[in-house]
């Protein structure tokens, strides 16, 4: 076997370093395409995902959301929050827990100071600008002026598309241009209404975050005349994504009365974006493994179909048609693996950082590729397999061949 | 002296839309180190009959016996390590491999056989030498005649020491001159190596180099010519 083994990597060998390097050329070219196909569009898909997830830890409910009780009654505070937010850190892995309060206000503003004013409806959430620092970034994406500070009331950070004028995916519906230190008015669902001074604009590019304002704690908590630690909400983020479920288990032993859920149940249209990107992506990505593996073999089947004449002519000088067979195979892994190669080169080296500095700008967020470990590992294998059956099938066809059928071609 | 190739009632049929019975009922014996011209018409059979005898091809009925070994009842597998083993086979067309060099073409049955060695490479050079193409060891095929081709051709077929050589129509596609060396060279080989070769010819001044002729009309046996030099 092993002197069969040595003959079948002279033959291959052979064949590669002195066949047409035109042809080898062109395949190694055509499989790197295959492969970069493949891991590009399920990466461009992941990309999706990717930056809506991130979006949602890192910028809005992090890891997991406490809500109020529902069942029996539903209750629109959660109580004794301060308790809870202890034995809740105190859990290993679990990084911070914020306390949000979270009221749907109408906006006013008065763009020109003469009495005509915009109008609409979005949410306010009531923060501990130092406590959510720990827990979103929404403090890192402050595009005009600066975050909210200490227990201050009177100020107010305004997303970008409420203020308006910073490309709003929806401007008609902002406010119209809210410039850093003038005054909007909210009018309150429970009759209050105040004027704010807009301290910041932040953005995060995802439309549903970009949509929403913020107070301090105090603040909120004067609206809703609360004066204990009751809150609408609290968030938990934890310290590996994926884990969430261990860490609900357990929130809900301590209070079985809550709603808790993971942050991807959390915005129901998003997880069926997310499902649905999931499925879509796992769709095309088999279609791109058929569309590689098809093309793999009809490249390595035409050559080899080509090459029934040498097939022929060594088995008539009694070369053993495994020996035979294993050349060819090794030959179409030679062009996978460089195809391979060649293809990882292109996608690692120039194509994802052009997205990198190039990202695609959706009302989700800036998208890149995101490739994942095992994707690009299933494109390898999948490559691989298919290089495998293409060398495979045609030189056992030929090799099983009448041998004067062979090399005259009949 | 010892029978290297006993064939009984050899028959071949082509099964297609109109059987074609190529070769009908042939029988005859080449003893050990004899050199046979096989003869005959286009389309007599002869070449059919050498890819039987070559196991290139499978009769369709018939005994064949080789070095004493019924080769009809062995197994494709066998036949090729047979043939690898004990046979030499010159085509028509030199059916070198391309991407190989002339010493690599040579020295390929040698390393199938045995595995990697020096000596064969050696060897392989000494047969190249033999057959005056040493110094054309590293060019491929592409870059020899057709002449220097077909001499490879016999130098690969003759790297195992074959008990038999085969030769199709060897000098088919070559000039005078060529010619008559490749014959000259397998009658050498056949005086000093004691090599049993059978040759499939339709020239007749061919006849001066071998010991007999077997002529082939229409698939069966015409009749068998010695030749006496």
């Amino acid at each position: 076997m092993k002197k069969d083994l040595k003959v079948a990597i002279f033959l291959g060998y052979k064949s590669i370093v002195n066949g047409n390097k035109s042809i080898m050329v062109l395949m190694i070219f055509i499989l790197s395409l295959a492969f970069v196909n493949l891991i590009f569009t399920t990466s461009l898909l992941n990309g999706v995902t990717t930056t809506l997830d991130n979006q949602l830890i890192n910028n809005s409910v992090a890891n997991i959301v406490i809500d109020p009780q529902e069942e029996p009654t539903r209750e629109n505070y959660i109580v004794h929050t301060k308790e809870l937010r202890q034995q809740i850190q105190d859990m290993p892995g679990v990084i911070a827990t914020v306390v949000h309060y979270n009221i749907t206000a109408t906006f006013a503003y008065d763009k020109n100071k003469d009495g005509q004013f915009k109008y609409g409806s979005w949410q306010v959430i009531g923060v501990d600008p130092e406590e959510e620092s720990m827990l979103t970034g929404i403090s890192n994406h402050i595009i005009a002026g600066s975050y909210l500070e200490g227990l201050g009331s009177g100020d107010i950070v305004l997303g970008s598309d409420i203020a308006g004028g910073y490309g709003a995916a929806e401007e008609t519906r902002s406010l119209g241009g809210v410039k850093i230190g003038e005054k909007v008015k909210l009018n309150f669902g429970n009759g209050i209404e105040r004027d704010y001074t807009v301290r910041g604009i932040s953005k995060v590019k995802f439309t549903l975050i970009d949509q929403m304002s913020y107070i301090t704690t105090k603040e909120a908590k004067s609206i809703l005349k609360l004066s204990d630690d009751r809150a609408s909400q609290i968030l938990v983020k934890i310290n590996k994504t994926g884990d969430e479920d261990q860490y609900i288990n357990k929130i809900k032993e301590l209070a079985p009365n809550l709603k808790v859920r993971k942050w991807t149940e959390y915005t129901s249209m998003l997880n069926s974006i997310t499902s649905s990107f999931d499925l879509i992506t796992g769709m095309i990505s088999a279609i791109g493994l058929a569309v590689a593996a098809t093309t793999i073999f009809i490249l390595i089947y035409v050559n080899t179909i080509n090459k029934r004449r040498q097939i022929g002519i060594l088995k008539a000088i009694g070369i053993k048609e495994n020996i035979i067979i294993i050349s060819y195979i090794l030959q179409s892994f030679f062009y996978a693996v460089f195809g391979i190669i060649f293809g990882s080169i292109a996608m690692f080296c120039f194509i994802k950082p052009y997205f990198i500095s190039h990202p695609i700008v959706l009302p989700i967020g800036d998208i890149s590729l995101t490739v994942k470990g095992y994707q690009a590992t299933q494109g390898v294998l999948s490559i691989l397999a298919a290089a495998f059956i293409a060398g495979l099938i045609p030189a056992w066809r030929a090799a099983k061949e009448n041998i004067l059928e062979a090399i005259w071609g009949v | 002296m010892n029978i290297d190739i006993k064939i009984k009632n050899l028959k071949k049929t082509y099964f297609g839309k109109v059987p074609t019975h190529a070769l009908r009922g042939i029988s005859f014996e080449i003893l050990e180190g004899e050199f046979i011209a096989i003869m005959g018409k286009s389309g007599s059979g002869k070449s059919t009959l050498l890819h039987q005898l070559g196991l290139l091809d499978a009769p369709t009925e018939g005994e064949l016996l080789i070095d004493g070994v019924d080769v009809l009842k062995l197994s494709d597998h066998e036949k090729t390590i047979f043939r690898l083993q004990r046979l030499g086979y010159v085509f028509q067309e030199y059916a070198l491999i391309l991407e190989l060099t002339a010493l690599e073409n040579v020295f390929l049955p040698a390393f199938a056989l045995n595995g990697f060695n020096q000596s064969y490479k050696e060897r392989a050079i000494n047969i190249l030498d033999k057959v005056g193409l040493k110094d054309r060891a590293d060019h491929c095929p592409n870059e020899l005649s057709g002449g220097e081709q077909q001499r490879v051709a016999i130098a690969r077929a003759l790297i195992n020491n074959p008990k038999i050589l085969f030769a199709d129509e060897p000098t088919a596609n070559l000039d005078t001159n060529s010619s008559r060396e490749i014959l000259e060279l397998f009658k050498k080989l056949n005086k000093e190596l004691g090599q049993t070769i059978v040759l499939v010819t339709h020239e007749p001044d061919d006849r001066k180099y071998v010991d007999k002729v077997f002529w082939i009309k229409d698939g069966l046996l015409e009749r068998e010519e010695k030749i006496k030099l």
